[in-house]
């Protein structure tokens, strides 16, 4: 669940702190699960309104980023098999936010373009056309990493 | 989607859907203490809430009672409009609030005095007296210049307290007087009204005999007694009863007709007071029931019998005995050493409490508690070390006449010794009581108990105590602010007993004892030692009773 936190988020310590809201979410909400369809899926699903929920709240907040967190976004080249999550992790981290909520909730999370409007209160072609930005920006960063064959 | 885009889109997919990662390990200790102290700030919501809806509840019962009986007052209002419409004169209150329509009874009061003959001699001696004859009838007479339209009804009017005065002289009422004259009616002296007795109706220990000469039912109840003296009062403004001028001159009605016509009075002004009302009550030896009047206001009977509500202001000196229990074998020895080093100091308490006095002498308290609880940590260390620096003069150059130059140098001296430190702690904890007791009252005196529990909404620390390695550590210190001590501390047991003065009607000097046992201790489950207190409080103050 951590690693889906990092994801949404833009640094550790939000992260973090989804992932604290989230699983008291998780506490408070435990009766409501109707044991259909697995746990993990359940805990994921709230995981992810957490996300939503919390940049929601505090659009503007946290915005500033230390060095240590530039140094770590940084990917070095490596072949396409060799690259790890966490490098992918990182390239996503580089995305603008809303660039990489929609990209994370249409790709890894495999929701529909019309659930996302709905989750994010915006257009169906805004989050068409974030998507195509997120991607765009993703495929110039493997471009650079020499990770596509063109 | 171009080749590129689905190779990123699966790229990413396949490696980073079932993606894990250990989180930094502090995360899940914040979880739980998130969890619980979300938990503790929803129960303490709830019984804040409980305890707020718990008092709105009895007040809105109290009120709610005293309009029902309003309401099944003025269900009878037809039967009070049959019995004689040509006695009714609304105030100008009763107009606005539209009890009567005031327009249509003083059009009805020509015919009606017309039919009024007939109408005696059917209905017998005994009137309807409502509350709003007596308004009405006061009106008139305080208004005394309108005597048109006004007198065609009196024949059947009431009068007020100045006019009681001057039949009580024996000089013929002037407005019944008048009346007759205008009106030119023979038989106004007789009674005119019909006269139900009520259920509600004051008992007394006067019998018709005594209080009517003039052939009204002789075998007239105790209930009717308070008919029987609105009949008198109404009789009195003819003044041609001959049984009721005998009545007033034997002196022996004065007080009662003042307090009967207190109600009346009551509703033109204000209200009367309770004092007032006791008065009356003294002076007559009879209980006086605003009920009993119908379309009284004042009636006031709840349903759930709360003799009043109070408000205490209290403080006063705590005493404590800690206790000091240690869990493990380090936690013995640190017991012993903070034993040696913590002592009593001055403690106190204060409360602010509300309370709902049953007529039972059942009470209900809630309000919040404060205390104090301090003590003063002692610390000697025998072997206390510390350096200064001082000045020493190592030369003196004297070159010339009046020019001398000292030679200083510094040196740092370490010295030893016995170090006495001493820290006054403060344990302060807010709590919000809810407990159950009885009051009972003797004259002037209220004796007082109350039990219950009280509900930790704050619970703040500051000073120093011995760690295990024998040195003094303060507390809170710095981020570990809860690392010997806990946030909240839940639930404690409190009763006590007390006695109250009453020194007027609203106030009441107060001193009460206390005792307050917290049962869970103030330390965190970690720490090697158990610290609790048994509190005993004595607190005086002021109550002032709420009307």
């Amino acid at each position: 669940m951590y690693a889906l936190c990092l994801r949404y988020a833009r640094n550790r310590m939000e992260a973090e702190d989804i992932m604290q809201d989230g699983f008291i979410r998780v506490f408070r909400k435990m009766h409501t699960f109707k044991h259909k369809g697995s746990f993990e899926g359940w805990i994921r699903k709230i995981m992810v309104h957490t996300a939503i929920k919390y940049f929601k709240k505090g659009s503007n907040k946290n915005e500033f980023s230390n060095l240590e967190e530039v140094s770590e976004k940084k990917v070095e080249s490596k072949a396409v098999g060799n690259i790890s999550e966490a490098e992918l992790l990182q390239l996503i981290d580089t995305l603008p936010l809303g660039y990489k909520t929609v990209f994370n909730l249409y790709v890894i999370e495999g929701y529909k373009h019309h659930e996302i409007a709905e989750m994010l209160d915006i257009g169906e072609s805004t989050s068409r056309s974030q998507l195509l930005k997120a991607r765009k920006v993703l495929q110039n960063a493997l471009k650079k990493l020499q990770l596509l064959m063109i | 989607m171009d080749h590129n885009q689905q190779y990123i889109d699966n790229l990413f997919r396949n490696k980073l859907s079932d993606y894990q990662m250990d989180p930094p390990s502090g995360i899940w200790q914040n979880i739980v203490r998130r969890k619980k102290s979300a938990a503790l700030r929803r129960k303490t919501l709830l019984l804040l809430l409980l305890a707020l809806l718990l008092f709105l509840l009895i007040g809105l019962l109290w009120n709610y009672n005293s309009t029902d009986n309003l309401e099944d007052i003025a269900g009878s209002a037809p039967q009070m409009e049959m019995a004689d419409k040509s006695s009714y004169q609304p105030s100008h209150s009763e107009k606005s609030t539209g009890l009567l329509d005031a327009e249509e009874s003083l059009n009805d009061l020509k015919e009606d005095s017309k039919n009024n003959n007939s109408n005696r001699s059917n209905e017998g001696a005994n009137p309807i007296i409502t509350e709003t004859n007596f308004n009405s009838a006061s009106e008139r007479n305080r208004n005394s210049t309108s005597k048109d339209k006004i007198s065609s009804a009196s024949s059947t009017s009431i009068s007020s307290r100045s006019d009681h005065r001057q039949v009580n002289s024996e000089n013929a009422s002037p407005l019944g007087k008048s009346n007759q004259l205008t009106e030119g009616e023979s038989d106004v002296t007789k009674p005119t009204t019909l006269f139900t007795p009520s259920e509600e109706s004051i008992s007394g220990n006067f019998t018709s005999e005594k209080l009517y000469s003039n052939p009204l039912d002789e075998k007239t109840s105790e209930l009717n007694f308070q008919s029987q003296n609105t009949d008198l009062m109404e009789s009195e403004v003819l003044g041609d009863i001959p049984g009721q001028k005998n009545l007033l001159a034997d002196g022996y009605r004065g007080e009662e007709i003042s307090m009967l016509e207190m109600a009346p009075l009551r509703e033109r002004s204000t209200s009367v007071s309770l004092l007032q009302r006791n008065s009356a009550e003294n002076a007559t030896g009879l209980s006086f029931n605003a009920c009993a009047i119908r379309n009284n206001p004042n009636c006031f009977e709840p349903l759930i019998p709360i003799r009043h509500f109070t408000l205490d202001i209290l403080g006063g000196p705590d005493f404590y005995q800690k206790t000091l229990k240690p869990k493990t074998t380090e936690g013995q020895e640190l017991a012993e050493m903070r034993r040696a080093t913590e002592s009593y100091a001055f403690s106190y308490g204060l409360s602010l409490r509300l309370s709902a006095i049953f007529e039972s002498g059942l009470a209900l308290r809630t309000g919040l508690f404060i205390n104090h609880i301090n003590e003063k940590f002692q610390f000697v260390d025998p072997d206390e070390q510390r350096s200064r620096v001082i000045n020493v003069l190592i030369d003196t150059l004297i070159t010339g006449p009046m020019d001398t130059t000292f030679v200083f140098d510094t040196l740092s001296v370490i010295e030893s010794g016995t170090r006495v430190r001493t820290v006054y702690n403060r344990y302060q904890m807010i709590d919000l009581p809810l407990m159950i007791g009885t009051e009972f009252q003797s004259g002037k005196w209220t004796i007082t108990s109350s039990a219950g529990v009280l509900i930790n909404l704050a619970f703040s620390k500051r000073g120093e105590v011995l760690s295990a390695s024998g040195k003094p550590r303060s507390f809170p210190d710095g981020e570990a602010e809860n690392d010997i001590f806990r946030a909240k501390l839940g639930l404690s047991l409190v009763g006590g007993f007390g006695v109250g003065y009453q020194i007027d009607s609203r106030y009441s000097l107060m001193l009460e004892s206390r005792i307050k046992y917290n049962l869970k201790p103030l330390t965190i489950d970690d720490y090697p030692i158990e610290q609790n207190y048994f509190v005993i409080g004595f607190q005086g103050g002021l109550r002032y009773k709420f009307k």
